[in-house]
This record gives C-alpha cells, structure tokens and sequence, in this order.
C-alpha cells in the first residue's frame, strides 16, 4: 500500500537525490534536509524549470541530408549539451525525467539522422516531462524524428507500414498481449499519410486511410489521436505505463499491488505524470530500507555522477564519449526499439571491467580505452585535485572519520565493519592512523589508490 | 584500434615443449591434443543471432516462383541475379561467397522454421528462440544456458577452468542463462579485456538478504567471472592466430576472435556471436544486401579459416533470428514482421543440402506470412544429438519436449578417435612473405617426418624437418636467409613426408 512517508532524514534524503538526479554533491543533502520532504518534492523535484538554451542556432535551420559529415558534428554537440545538462542539472527531476521519457519513445541517431529533429524530439519531452502522457504520445506519433525511426512517412493507405502501429501498443503504451495483429494493422491504417516537413510534419490527404477502421473492439474513421484515445480507454496502460516509472524509479521488478494504485492515481488525473511522480517519491514504500541501494547505476548514472560526487568540470567529452559507448549508453543510440532495459542488463564480464577503469581514470587521469600510439599512456586530459577534494571534508585530518564520512557519501548500500575497516588499512597503507595526514609524503598516492578501491566495490554500483 | 590491436598481437604463438629443426631454429610442439572439451566430445558450436528479423525470401530466394515476384514488384531479387542452387531456389547475389559451401556440401539451408502461433514483436519473439519455449511459456534461462548446466552437473560448485560459454559483445545473451546465472562471459577484445581485469579482485564479505543484496552478489558474481577468465581468454588468444584474411567488419572480427581462441585451444564449448540490423521495414535494398555480404564473407572466412587449421570437423555454425518478414513488400519499400523463415548450419559435418517443401506462396496464414514446416527446437534438437552427442534424455530435460530430429548432420564426422590429429600440412602464413614464415603441419600417430623446400625447378633448397615425431601439432618458422644460400624472391614448394602421408603446398618469398 502506498502510505506517506514519515521520515526524513540523510538515509532518505540521499536515496531521494540518487534516484532522481544524476549524482549530487555533498551540500545538496544539506539542502534537501534543511526544508521538508514535501516542500522539495513540489517546489523543487517536481516544479517546472525553464526551458534550457538550445545547443546551437543550428536546431532552426532546415535539415541537410546531404551534409552527413556536418550532421554528425552537430550530433556531437547535442550529446555535450545532454551530458552538460545533466551535470548542471538543480534540484530537479527534469533531466531524469527527460531522459526517461526519450528510452521510453525511442529513437536512434543512426536512423533519425538529423539533429535538429532529435533536438526537437527533446524539446516535446522537455515541455510534457511533468505534464499528459496521452497528449504527449499524441504529439511523439506525428513527431518528424518518429516518423522517421519508425517509418510513419512510408505508411500510407495504398501500402501500410506496420512499425510505428506495432511499437506503439507493444512498448510505448499497453504492452504485449493485449491487442491482436489486427488491431496492429488497423491502427497502422489509421496513422496514415503524416510526415515529416520542414522542421515539423502534416498530413499528406491522399495518402490517409479515411475508411472505418476496427480497433480493439472499437469502430470508426479513426485518426492518429482517435487510435491513442481507444488505447488510453484501457485500464492496463495506466498500469504498463506505471510499470514503467516503477522500474525507472523505484526497482526493476514491480510491486503489482504499488502499481495498481500508482495506475489508479494517473486514470483518476486523466493521464498527468505528475501526480503519480509525487505519490512515489512521499511514499514509505519507496524509502523502504529494501528498495535503499537496489538499482544498479546507467552508466550517465555513474559517469555524471562521479563528476558531481568530484567536483569535475572541466571535462573531455571525447573520452566521455567513448567510455558511454564502451559502457553501452552512447547519447542518442539506444541498442533498439525497447531502449535500456536497464539494471543487470548494463553488467557484463565487459562492463564491469570498463567501469572500473572509468573510476580509476578520474583519480589517475589515465585509461586503458585511451591508448593509442600517439598516447601510449592513455591520458585522458583531466584528473582531480585529490588532496584538495580530501581537504573538502571537515575530518580529512582524521584517517577513521575521514573513511567513514567518504564511504557514507559514495556508497548507500549498508557496508559491513569488516569492509570499512579494509577501506581504512588501504587509506593508511601499513602506517598508524595518528600518522594520517593530507601533508604528509605520499599521500596523494594513498589517497588516489584508497579512491580507486572504494569505487570499485560494486556496492558502489548501487544506488 | 580493434583492428590494430589484433594484427599487432596476431602472429604471436606460444606452445609446449620446443624442439629444434635442423636449421637450427625452434619448432614449438603442442603437446596436449587440442580441444579438451569432455562435455561435448570435443565439439563446439557456434551460435550466430541476426538481430531484427532477417527476410528469408531475399536470402533463399524462389526464383521460379511468379507470386514472389509480383508479391515484391521492386524488392525482389532479379531470377538473373540468383545464384541458383537447386531448380527453384537461389541464394541472394550478395552472398556469392557461401556458393563454394554449399557445393562442397558444408552448408544446410533448413527451410521454413518457426513455431505455432508466431509472435511477431522482436523481443517476445527472441526470448521465444534463445529460451526454447513454447509462445505461451515463459522461461528466463537459455537452451544453451541449460544444455550448459546438464553437461556441467557440478557448476557452480566446481567453476571449470576455461570459460563454458563466451559471447562476443558487451551483453550477456539469455541464451546462456541458467538457474545459476549467466554461463558465459562476454568481451569485444581478448587483449584489452584481461589488461581492463587486471589487479582486481572481489571481497567474501556476507551479503544480506535483502533486493539489493541481490543485486550486490550478481555484481560480484559477474566480476568474479570476468577476474576468473580474463587471463584464459588472453593466453589462448596469444596462443591462436588465424590462417585467412577476415573482412574488416564486426562479424568479420567476431568470428576471427572465436578462431582464434579455438586454434590457441581454449576449451570453450559455446561461442555466440551477433550480426544486427536486419529490422528491414523501410529502404531495406540499401541495407539488407550489405548485410548478408557482410555474413556471407565472415562466414567463408571463418569455415576456411578453422578448415587451413584442421579444427572444421569439430565446429559448427548455426543462424538464428526471431522471425522472417512479411511475403509483400509494404510501402515503404521494405517487409514488415513475418513467420516461418530459413536458417542456415555451416560444418564439415553437415549434410550440406536444403531441408524442407518447396515454398507455397499461395498459401500463407491470415497475415499474408509463410507457415512453418519445422519447429526451431527441431533445428537445436538435431544439432544437440548429431552434433553435441546429448542423448534423448538430456535433450528432453534441456528442451522441455521430444522433438524430432532432423538429418542435417553427419554424426560420423569428427567423432573422437584416440587421436584428434590428422596427417596435416597447413599453408604458411604469412605469405607471402619476407624472410621469415611459419609452417605448420600435424600428424596422427608416432613417424618419421621430413619437410623439403623445392625451388620451382624442382631443386633441393632446405631441408626443414628430418627425425621422428610423436603424434600432435608441430609449428616450425622458416628464414629463407638461414640456413642456406640466401634465397631469391620467387615461388617455393614446401613438401611434407611422413610415413606414407606426403603432400605439398607453395609458397612465395616477396622482398
């Protein structure tokens, strides 16, 4: 049952802020504690932010499919202005939601091609983030980039194309099992004829399939938004929907009774994505000591977060580039139609492994992916201050609080003395802890190889 | 960088015990037979997924067929264009490479496989195929992941000490999922792989049992996996090499890279390897015939590769993909998701042939797609008994059901003998080649061997090998400045005796 929350206090605050921003920094726990739980889920978490600038004036140009080699640069800039989005992001949900909603209506660089309609694709999920899912899945169906990553401008009355209609039931709305083929093939009749123009899409009259189309259990001369208001008629896409925030949010496999409430509150709102956002972040069942440290890290999640947790801003986005890639969350290509899957699908004997070299690179500002004759050691361009990131914490003098205080801030899941204690022997490397201090010799070596053990514990994979 | 770093560590060879030939340079024996692989008799198959549904009309195409063409007024493949393998079938232009397969009899086209009540989204459709289940059965391990574990009774007890199963990539396929997790490793790239893993190590500390417990012991048990095997991996990668060029693309890599871990002699029984893009619903001309190119040319290498090596007999290739697509192009000139479809089984052991009716485009199911003929656990049925030597009680355990087998394969070849040599003299490699080549050759039992270079006049200019040999796999470097009179650069017959055995091979010094 979805009962409020009673407490809120660090345990709570820290889950909050790891599971709805991409990382955050010590002064933010500071500042989600020092006003209510309440107050920072409605005014902060969940209010509407601006807009951000665009990348580039290039979004209002008209796309050039001939210029291949300009559209991939200008991809680039898209995928830095993501990732510095994310690394800038204020107490807000925004930029999780976001990127939430573009894995949910997928796409792919690969097919979409032109950024100014990724960029524009980003922006119709920028202005629905907190608002209706159905008017968004209305505007994502007649969307220029959709149109063309699921072949909307080929589907026409003389010769349907059935891949739109199909992923559009199966993976952004009610899910498997509950339409038939035919549904799939009338609903594809009745999205006929839209495509892409300009900088936005019409509807081509000749090539829409104005007949009575059946569509489950429905008839009519359905249209694009006929077809999206039968499918929100039914009660499992609230639920499929929910399943999904669920996942995002919460844990990767559903509490089918926490869904159905959570798919009550977004019929009872008449699809708004807010309400059911505030009913989870408030509710004890989210806080439940179980669900503290039980998702495993996207990569953005580590990447942007290890920058937030370090106080990196001056960043190499090339090498970024190449370890999301590596990792399996390049910006903008998702392996297929269904997007991430997300938890344990990140993890392989090949990603553990890059993960753990990414860490390491931040503190020794040298990677494995990086060498290359011309950079035999794999510099990759920056590294932390470490001494200066150690003396950012009031205890750094003091070898066992200094541990403490450090592992209390990187790792949620709940560590065993045992560890903390191999933590502490790794820090002093065989010396005594009243010898500890940040000016003694050697210790930026210790300091940079203690960082490097703690976040290669995998529980430093969880949050 | 994938490239490079393969053929800067590609001609590398390590063995057992060195012996020396009479010009004075090593000859490195290996001295355990290859392909130690107790669970399958020695034997190891390749599963290779093309992901997105490939359309097997355009691959096997039915080039006497009218409705195929007038189905496909602009998608079809020309009947002039067809390579034609029997009266009414053809393979698709672009995969002229694999003709030289099949008329060798090393490729079996099984026609029209699928299942009762297709399903035809990719995801439901794909776990049907890689988990064996029925379209209303839902498993979450693999058939490869279970025939793992029944071969394997003692996992995870006792962790084998090569790898059971590796998958090329970054995932982990549900394949070769288990109720013990995953069976198999993944990697892009032996060598970065171990140089990523080394140092690490994972803590005993107890987990608690709670969600994200779960999750803490997966992550250790993944990194346990990748510590345990980087280093195999390496080895048996610096151990191997491969006797032919690969194209120079992902599946041309992946299939390199399982060669190469099988001739270094990594006893991995399973290998999986993946070819995307085949989700054709648009423009499918502009992509579709690159990618059965693409195919086409790993797999020949692949096959001629492992045969230059003397491991064919051994290995077996199979394709799989959730479904085939639609009979009529749609509007976008491409095929929407389909049923039935053909695959394919490459192997020395295969009776090369197509397998199942002849089309009948007249009579589709209500969808306007091709019924199956042939349940796909059929196809893994007869590849599990023919292949891998399961027999019908731990074939049915494993798929569940009795399925009928098929006769694609030849369950005579390649069957363990005491000695899994044969008499063998491999092309050097590199050839051409300036001064300094490798030549390997492989004989059955104890003999009297001798290997003589022959100018092209038929002149005696080095004798390479003259003593006796214990049966196994002998590599032998020749310097065409030693050992000798310099030679010019020009054509050289290398010729092998041993017993009654001889035959001989050229090879071209280029300065």
């Amino acid at each position: 049952m979805l009962n409020k929350v009673n407490e809120w206090n660090e345990v709570n605050a820290k889950h909050l802020l790891s599971r709805t921003m991409y990382g955050f920094k010590r002064v933010d726990v500071d500042f989600a504690l020092s006003i209510t739980l309440d107050n920072f889920v409605d005014n902060y978490l969940l209010k509407i932010n601006t807009p951000p600038s665009p990348p580039n004036s290039w979004v209002n140009d008209l796309p050039d499919w001939n210029n291949t080699q300009g559209n991939i640069v200008k991809y680039m800039e898209l995928g830095i202005w993501h990732y510095e989005l994310m690394r800038t992001e204020s107490y807000s949900l925004s930029e999780k939601l976001v990127n939430f909603l573009s894995n949910h209506f997928v796409s792919e660089a690969e097919k979409v091609e032109i950024p100014q309609y990724q960029y524009i694709q980003n922006a119709l999920f920028r202005e629905f983030a907190f608002g209706n899912f159905k008017e968004l899945t209305k505007k994502v169906t007649i969307d220029p980039a959709m149109l063309i990553y699921l072949d909307g401008e080929y589907n026409t009355k003389y010769e349907p194309n059935e891949n739109y209609a199909r992923e559009l039931l199966e993976l952004f709305t009610i899910g498997i099992g509950n339409y038939t083929e035919q549904d799939i093939r009338n609903a594809a009749r009745a999205l006929t004829g839209w495509y892409y123009d300009g900088l936005s899409s019409s509807l081509d009259t000749e090539n829409h399939d104005s007949e009575i189309k059946e569509f489950m259990g429905q008839s009519g001369n359905f249209g694009y938004s006929d077809i999206v208001d039968v499918i929100f008629s039914k009660d499992e896409t609230a639920k499929f929907i929910c399943r999904k925030l669920y996942k995002e949010f919460v844990y990767y496999n559903p509490d089918e009774i926490i869904i159905t409430e959570l798919a009550n509150i977004f019929r009872n709102n008449n699809y708004e994505i807010k309400p059911v956002l505030s009913a989870i972040f408030k509710s004890d069942h989210f806080y439940n000591d179980q669900m503290i440290a039980a998702k495993i890290k996207s990569p953005d999640e580590l990447i942007i977060g290890a920058f937030k947790q370090f106080n990196i801003e001056s960043i190499n986005y090339l090498y970024i580039g190449r370890v999301a890639e590596k990792l399996q969350q390049l910006a903008f290509s998702p392996p297929d139609v269904r997007g991430w899957e997300g938890q344990r699908k990140w993890i392989s004997t090949s990603t553990v492994p890059l993960r753990n070299d990414f860490t390491d690179s931040i503190f020794t500002g040298k990677s494995v992916l990086e060498q290359t004759e011309q950079n035999p050691r794999g510099d990759i361009g920056f590294k932390i201050n470490i001494i200066e990131f150690a003396r950012s914490f009031e205890s750094s003098e003091n070898a066992e609080q200094f541990v403490d205080d450090v592992l209390n801030f990187l790792i949620y899941f709940p560590l065993n003395q045992n560890t903390r204690d191999r933590m502490l022997q790794t820090l002093l490397d065989g010396s005594a802890k009243e010898d500890w201090s940040t000016y003694s010799d050697g210790a930026e070596a210790r300091l940079i190889k203690f960082f490097k053990v703690v976040t290669r514990l995998p529980e430093f994979q969880l949050i | 960088m994938k490239r490079r770093e393969f053929i800067k560590r590609a001609g590398i060879i390590s063995g057992g015990a060195t012996a020396f030939s009479l010009s004075g340079l090593p000859i490195k024996a290996f001295a355990k037979p290859f392909l130690n692989i107790k669970s399958f008799d020695g034997k190891i198959i390749v599963v290779l997924q093309l992901k997105g549904g490939n359309d097997g009309l355009n691959t096997i195409i039915p080039y006497e067929d009218d409705l195929y063409y007038s189905n496909r007024p602009t998608l079809s493949v020309n009947k002039n264009d067809v390579i034609k393998i029997t009266s009414q079938l053809g393979l698709n232009p672009n995969m002229q490479t694999l003709q030289s397969l099949f008329d060798e009899g090393k490729m079996s086209i099984i026609q029209n496989v699928g299942y009762d009540n297709q399903d035809r989204s990719h995801f439901r459709s794909t776990d049907v195929w890689l988990t064996a289940s029925d379209v209303d059965k839902y498993y979450y391990d693999g058939w490869l992941g279970r025939t793992l574990e029944n071969v394997n009774p003692d996992y995870p007890g006792t962790i084998p000490n090569h790898p059971m199963a590796v998958e090329l990539g970054a995932n982990q396929s549900l394949l070769l999922e288990s109720q013990h997790g995953g069976m198999g490793i993944s990697f892009d790239d032996p060598w970065s792989f171990n140089e990523l893993t080394e140092g690490s190590t994972v803590d005993d500390e107890p987990i608690p049992d709670t969600i994200a417990g779960k999750e803490l012991e997966f992550l250790k048990q993944v990194s346990r996996q990748s510590i345990q095997y980087a280093n195999v991996v390496k080895e048996h990668a610096d151990a191997g090499w491969h006797e032919v060029e690969y194209p120079d693309t992902w599946i041309g890599w992946q299939l390199r890279v399982i060669a190469n871990l099988i001739a270094g002699k990594m006893e991995t029984p399973v290998y999986v390897a993946s070819h995307w893009g085949f989700d054709t619903h648009a423009n499918q001309n502009d992509d579709h015939p690159q990618l059965l190119k693409e195919f086409a040319d790993a797999v020949l290498a692949f096959q001629r590769d492992i045969e230059e090596q003397g491991l064919a007999d051994k290995i077996m290739l199979m394709t799989i993909s959730e479904f085939g697509r639609r009979v009529a192009q749609n509007g976008g000139l491409g095929t929407d998701h389909g049923a039935a479809a053909p695959l394919f089984v490459f192997g020395n052991s295969v009776n090369g042939g197509v397998y199942g009716n002849q089309l009948d485009l007249a009579n589709l199911d209500p969808y306007g797609d091709l019924p199956h003929e042939f349940d796909f656990r059929q196809v893994y049925a007869t590849v599990m008994k023919d292949h891998l030597g399961l027999g019908s009680s731990a074939r049915n355990t494993i798929l569940k059901k009795d399925f009928e087998t098929l006769s694609f394969i030849d369950s005579t070849v390649g069957v363990k003998t005491n000695n899994p040599f044969t008499f063998r003299l491999q092309q050097n490699y590199p050839n051409p080649f300036n001064p300094i080549t490798k030549i390997r050759f492989a004989i059955p039992k104890a003999n009297q061997v001798s290997i003589i270079v022959y100018d092209m006049l038929g002149r005696k200019v080095r004798e390479l090998v003259n003593g006796n040999y214990k049966a196994g796999e002998y590599s032998i470097d020749f310097n065409a400045y030693k050992g000798g009179a310099r030679l010019a650069s020009g054509v050289y017959i290398y010729r092998i005796k041993a017993g009654s055995f001889t035959t001989s091979r050229k090879m071209t010094l280029l300065k």
